[in-house]
């Protein structure tokens, strides 16, 4: 059973005899934390001393609606002028985990969100996850400080580095501002970046003579105008002949499967994929970073249906901005392909076409569903619910398995942590549709993602997306946790509901101390760690000489308590009944006070093996509900 | 019946087809009757048709022993290719078989009256043997020790 956090703590703390019997304090929320929080809006002004670079730029941030920005201290000048501007702010432990967290805030509502961090250092710490958000494409406005121009090639005092080199390959547009009177204008240029066409991150990093330079008027600024003059909101749309060359298509095919990508959750357009759907019994899978814009428990969602898939004689990939090649999607090599895309040059990328088409989504589907005629598919969708049934009793074999293992062992499987968690969220007397999810890891990620549900949109991310990033996780969903807790977007109906993480020992190293920041905010998460004292690629070391050590953490690590020291709750579950009521307690703490937790499960390495533990680790199909891949 | 001419220039033609759907990575005809196919997890396949008329895949799994559980699996996984059981658009209606070869399993397929059929099918049981077959967690560990596996190195 969880102590109270602090109380906990206490075990940490090796104190003077002559303290002994003085208390120790316990954990607690400065409370400026609350005091600025609740503070008013202060946005500068061309009055008096004037503004701020810094603050011509938080304008415009704040004008084009920044959903939030993540950071740790550093870059100071911007991040306080963001802030006063009024723009959601969140100061977390590191920036690398504050960029993972802005990423899946803006991953569960589509909106654009910010990170910052400090010149090199906390820029360069941030490069994974915006790496990530890369991969993912990520509205993400990466921001750093970087030392002033005055001091550039002569190593002046610390820190001094070159960053957008350091971001090439992994941002979509980026730009060191070295002209004072310019940042409104590139100010400009990044957000027409972030919400046109293919979004992705976009990094500014501002000199001090930028940040601090003063305006007293908006003369003296170049392109000084409101975002509807400089871009527009003007999106591509596919031709009639077009539309109506798709819609043949799709009539005469006598299996269609719709695959919406993250396009189709970016632009909102979830509305007219389900008239296009339900018009012909068309099949619908999700795919990218986040999930639910289809969601799983539709009679034609295909997600929970792997068997299915090779049936499909049709494939229609719509805002799949990552494209797959053939053969990493578990599709025949027979099947047609159309792809939806708003820019031209991705069209045929990867996987040949037979109709390639630029299109905005929402205005393809829109499209589609007045030129599509009704059609029944039953057998189609027959085929659907079986192979639906079979994934489902495939899944509960295998919980059956873990079971016995976990009775024999005493210590948990993962296909076991997984269903408990999948029960507590989906079957019980939660609303199915509430709890925003992600997970992460190897082998938990393998085995968590075939219970997790996404029944509506922005409920479930997809933490490693096609990066592959172990460790982001926990930071992620915190990240995500803001956006329910402020109802932004489609987190509107659940607004401050607890969120869920499901990640593995080795990934929580990278964000855990990221609790601190769920606490400070009093952001509710519930995490559960699979903790079975490895990297989970162990394996691969079986066979190697003087390897194995390099895969290896020291047994039975403590997390459940150094979530305590952080100021969240700890539990420690080796059982069915412990795991239960863990849940019970966790869902309690966060719904009610507010309080996160953290579940460490305490597993076996071995469990990865099919011979000694079958199933063992099983690779998930794609697309589907254990895709990370595309 | 259609003449064998015919239907060497057909099988050059559907292979060519899925060479430019992206299936292969990469395709050449490699003489009379053999064609290489650069594929599933950057491999070459080579396939070849026999004396008797038969089309065979000697090389579908590296390093299967003829009689290992992992062998009698695949043999399990082919055989429910062609279960009436399955929907008629994905049941395989040609004799296809599992070889075992110098330690490795490949499959080969009897044409009856439509070649193209038959290599089609051949085509499409050597695609759901690596995205199905080799999927389940008891592979896992093969696909560690046969193909490096990591999540570096999934595709």
């Amino acid at each position: 059973m969880a102590k109270a956090a602090g109380v906990a703590a206490a075990g940490f703390v090796a104190q003077p005899r002559s303290l002994m019997a003085a208390p120790i304090p316990s954990i607690a929320i400065p409370k400026e934390v609350p005091a600025t929080l609740s503070e008013p809006a202060k946005a500068g002004s061309f009055e008096g001393k004037g503004m701020s670079g810094a603050e011509v730029f938080a304008k415009l941030c704040k004008e084009e609606e920044l959903a939030a920005m993540f950071c740790c201290p550093g870059n100071y000048t911007v991040i306080n002028a963001i802030a006063a501007a009024g723009v959601p702010a969140y100061g977390g432990r590191t920036e690398g985990a504050m960029c993972a967290a802005a990423d899946g805030f803006s991953r569960v509502t589509g909106e654009v969100t910010a990170c910052s961090g400090t010149e090199g250092p906390g820029f360069t710490h941030m490069i994974m996850n915006i790496a990530a958000a890369s991969a993912a494409r990520t509205p993400l406005l990466v921001l750093a400080s970087n030392m002033q121009m005055a001091g550039d090639d002569r190593e002046a005092f610390i820190q001094t580095g070159y960053q957008q080199p350091l971001t090439e390959g992994i941002k979509k547009y980026g730009k060191r501002l070295v002209a004072p009177n310019r940042v409104h204008e590139y100010g400009a240029y990044a957000f027409r970046n972030l919400k046109g066409g293919v979004p992705g991150p976009v990094h500014l990093d501002f000199p001090g003579e930028v940040a601090r330079a003063r305006f007293t008027d908006a003369g003296s600024l170049t392109d000084y105008y409101g975002k509807e003059k400089y871009r527009s909101e003007s999106r591509p749309g596919a031709s009639n002949k077009e539309v109506q060359q798709a819609a043949d298509l799709i009539s005469k095919a006598a299996r269609p499967l719709l695959i919406a990508g993250q396009g189709v959750f970016q632009r909102k357009a979830w509305d007219a994929l389900k008239l296009v759907a339900e018009r012909q019994d068309i099949a619908v899978v999700t795919s990218g970073p986040t999930r639910g814009h289809w969601p799983d428990d539709h009679r034609l969602s295909a997600a929970c249906s792997p068997d299915a898939l090779m049936s499909a004689d049709l494939v229609i990939f719509i805002g799949q901005y990552c494209m797959p090649s053939p053969g990493e999607y578990r599709l025949a090599p027979e099947v047609k392909a159309i792809r939806v895309h708003p820019v031209q040059e991705d069209l045929g990328r990867n996987w040949p076409l037979d109709l390639g088409i630029v299109s905005d989504e929402k205005i393809f589907l829109e499209a589609l569903a007045n030129a599509l005629p009704a059609k029944k598919r039953e057998a189609w969708v027959g085929e659907l619910a079986t192979a639906r049934a079979a994934f489902e009793k495939q899944n509960l074999d295998h919980y059956a398995l873990g079971l016995k293992h976990s009775q024999a062992t005493g210590h948990l499987h993962p296909a076991v942590m997984a269903k408990e968690v999948h029960d507590f969220f989906y079957k019980g007397a939660i609303d199915p549709k509430q709890t925003v999810s992600g997970s992460g890891g190897w082998t938990t990620g393998l085995f968590a993602s075939r219970w997790l549900r996404a029944n509506r949109p922005g409920q479930s991310v997809v933490c490693a997306y096609q990066y592959g990033a172990i460790g982001p996780d926990l930071a992620m969903m915190i990240g995500a946790g803001a956006a329910v807790q402020r109802g932004v977007g489609p987190q509107a109906p659940y607004k401050g509901a607890p969120a869920l993480v499901v990640t593995s020992d080795a990934g929580v190293a990278y964000s855990m101390f990221e609790l601190d920041t769920a606490a400070k905010y009093k952001i509710p998460i519930i995490s559960v760690i699979y903790n079975n004292n490895s990297w989970g690629m162990w394996p691969s070391a079986v066979s190697s000489a003087r390897s194995m050590h390099m895969y290896l953490f020291q047994e039975n690590l403590r997390y459940d308590k150094m979530a305590e020291g952080l100021g969240a709750r700890g539990e420690y579950v080796r059982t069915v009944e412990e795991m239960r009521g863990a849940l019970q307690r966790s869902y309690a703490a966060a719904a009610k006070e507010g309080v996160s937790t953290l579940i460490n499960v305490q597993a076996l390495k071995e469990f990865t093996s099919g011979k000694d533990y079958p199933p063992g680790i099983a690779l998930n199909a794609e697309p589907g509900v254990g895709a990370f891949a595309h | 019946m259609r003449s064998r001419e015919w239907a060497r220039l057909r099988i050059d033609e559907v292979l060519e087809e899925y060479a430019a759907r992206g299936v292969f990575k990469g395709f050449s005809k490699a003489g009379p009757g053999r064609w290489k196919m650069l594929w599933h997890r950057n491999r070459e396949f080579v396939l070849e048709k026999l004396t008797d008329g038969q089309f065979a895949m000697p090389v579908v799994l590296p390093k299967v022993p003829a009689r290992s559980e992992m062998m009698r699996a695949y043999r399990a996984f082919v055989k429910g290719l062609q279960s009436k059981e399955l929907p008629e658009h994905r049941r395989i209606r040609v004799k296809l078989k599992v070889t075992a070869s110098a330690g490795n399993a490949g499959l080969q397929v009897e044409p009856g009256d439509d070649a193209e059929y038959a290599v089609r099918k051949l085509i499409q049981a050597v695609h759901e043997t690596y995205l199905v077959f080799l999927y389940d967690g008891a592979r896992y560990d093969y696909l560690v020790e046969t193909f490096d596996l990591d999540p570096d190195h999934l595709a």
